[in-house]
């Protein structure tokens, strides 16, 4: 697979919400993204700015106003895009194999215990199999949603901000497991956040947008080493990086970074 | 001691000392009275209980016109889940609407019955399983109102929009809301019975009240009591440990 290869491309999506009154309000403005095979790129923008309901429409739930998502697809083994819901979307009725096991199902395809064996590994499940989801925390659940997306064998995988509710240690965690598993398998990443060092720690290219409506600011190409751990925080490179989005907010004047995690 | 068994005693102190106080009272105290019979007239009336009220042959036709109406009716649930959720959204108003008259008042409801099927017992089948498909399809419309929509998203971003697995998915997690109702149709039943049997006047234990209202025996009236107070105690715990066990990733 070529690298380079654009295998998401939104061009000058527009999307107007009409609310309850009639009123119209626009959340979001002549977006264009380009996501290249293997590239992991985060959108960062404040909280509820519509980057949900920009995922939704990339991912084909739902329509927007004008502009559009094109999808090449590079696997012809896979499921093209798959999103991982901000609130845990694994089905609580199902432990955390069969949680798995459903997907295969619902995808008409053979269960694969082999496979399903090696996904629980990767997302750091193992010993947890026969584990409901109901009951643990929401660190666990996003490790089932994402184990469940591997399980198709996609190109692309949304994350709409999963870790907003995580404390520190889980949060690490996850962060190294994504990490590792960007590096590890040939999977193309889109993050919604609006953490600043979370996008900086999990991507290669940021996305600055402001809010009301979202609107792109700039693109910032993060340098960092592939494989990276939570001490990389400490960086130079990284505190560099995390200014110049600062600093891209300020001189825009844009009231968004107080929406925004540093 | 653990906590349950702490919690358990009280609870059955409480029934011996109910029956203690009532043995006490209306056999020593007031042995004759209006109120309730003497506990010694009690265990005399088990026999014309038997013999002359068929007491077994009553209990069965109305245990069976209830348990067998729930049962049916949910195994239509979980055999047809599909079909139904299609037919909510189909029809939803509709549907709706006839869920609103599960309270209806019934009185009138079971005398259009009576006068249209006098002898039927089939009727009295088919009257049940209305009001059960009602409570059973009002709580699979509440369900689905509140199915979080992270798990319907997450499916149609993996498998497309394939109405038959989201509706798979909706259902199931409707599943706890039904066996609430269930317990709820469960004790409504049991009125919406013995009031139908009463005025019908034919078989079932509420025939059996109007019989013992005309003659007025009142141990067999208080023994009748007892007997349906015992069964519906012990439907309702059952219903409620097959949730427990069933649905225990319910938050």
């Amino acid at each position: 697979m070529d690298s380079n290869e654009i295998i998401l491309n939104v061009s000058n999506l527009t999307n107007i919400f009409e609310g309850p009154a009639g009123t119209k309000k626009k959340l979001f403005e002549n977006i264009n993204v380009d996501l290249s095979a293997g590239q992991f790129k985060s959108i960062l923008a404040p909280i509820g700015s519509g980057k949900s309901t920009l995922l939704k429409i990339i991912a084909g739930l739902g329509k927007a106003t004008s502009g559009e998502v094109k999808i090449s697809d590079l696997n012809k083994d896979s499921s093209k895009i798959v999103l991982i819901p901000s609130n845990p979307s694994s089905l609580p009725w199902l432990n955390v194999e069969k949680n798995i096991e459903y997907i295969f199902k619902v995808i008409s395809k053979k269960i694969d215990n082999k496979k399903i064996k090696e996904i629980i590994n990767i997302v750091g499940l193992k010993g947890y199999e026969t584990h409901f989801a109901n009951n643990k925390s929401i660190g666990f659940r996003f490790r089932i949603s994402l184990a469940r997306a591997l399980a198709v064998n996609p190109s692309v995988i949304l994350i709409d901000e999963p870790f907003n509710n995580l404390d520190f240690n889980t949060k690490k965690e996850i962060y190294h497991n994504i990490n590792d598993i960007y590096n590890n398998m040939n999977i193309s990443f889109l993050l919604a956040t609006s953490n600043i060092s979370e996008a900086i720690f999990l991507s290669d290219s940021i996305l600055v947008l402001q809010r009301n409506p979202i609107k792109v600011l700039g693109e910032i190409e993060v340098a960092l080493q592939k494989k990276r751990r939570i001490e990389i925080f400490k960086d130079t490179l990284f505190d560099k990086i995390r200014n110049d989005i600062i600093q891209i907010y300020k001189s825009e004047s844009d009231y968004s970074l107080h929406a925004l995690t540093v | 001691m653990n906590n349950k068994a702490e919690h358990k005693f009280p609870f059955i102190y409480f029934w011996i000392i109910l029956i203690l106080i009532y043995v006490i009272l209306f056999e020593f105290i007031f042995p004759s009275n209006k109120i309730l019979p003497r506990p010694s007239i009690l265990l005399d009336s088990l026999n014309p209980l038997q013999k002359d009220y068929h007491i077994y042959f009553n209990f069965l036709y109305s245990f069976s016109g209830i348990y067998l109406t729930i049962i049916v009716g949910y195994f239509i649930f979980i055999l047809f889940p599909v079909y139904l959720l299609g037919l909510l959204d189909k029809f939803s108003g509709i549907i709706k609407f006839l869920a609103s008259f599960r309270y209806f008042p019934l009185l009138g409801v079971i005398a259009i019955f009576i006068l249209w099927f006098p002898y039927s017992f089939i009727s009295e089948y088919i009257f049940y399983l209305a009001i059960t498909f009602t409570f059973l399809i009002s709580a699979l419309e509440k369900g689905k109102a509140n199915v979080k929509q992270e798990y319907i998203d997450s499916i149609i971003s993996i498998a497309g929009n394939k109405r038959k697995i989201i509706n798979e998915i909706i259902f199931k997690y409707c599943q706890p809301e039904i066996f609430y109702s269930i317990r709820e149709l469960h004790i409504f039943l049991w009125s919406v019975m013995l009031v139908f049997e009463f005025v019908k006047a034919q078989s079932g234990l509420g025939s059996l009240f109007r019989s013992a209202l005309l003659y007025n025996d009142l141990s067999i009236l208080f023994l009748l009591s007892v007997i349906i107070f015992i069964i519906i105690a012990i439907g309702d715990y059952i219903i409620r440990l097959i949730h427990k066990k069933s649905f225990h990733w319910e938050s």
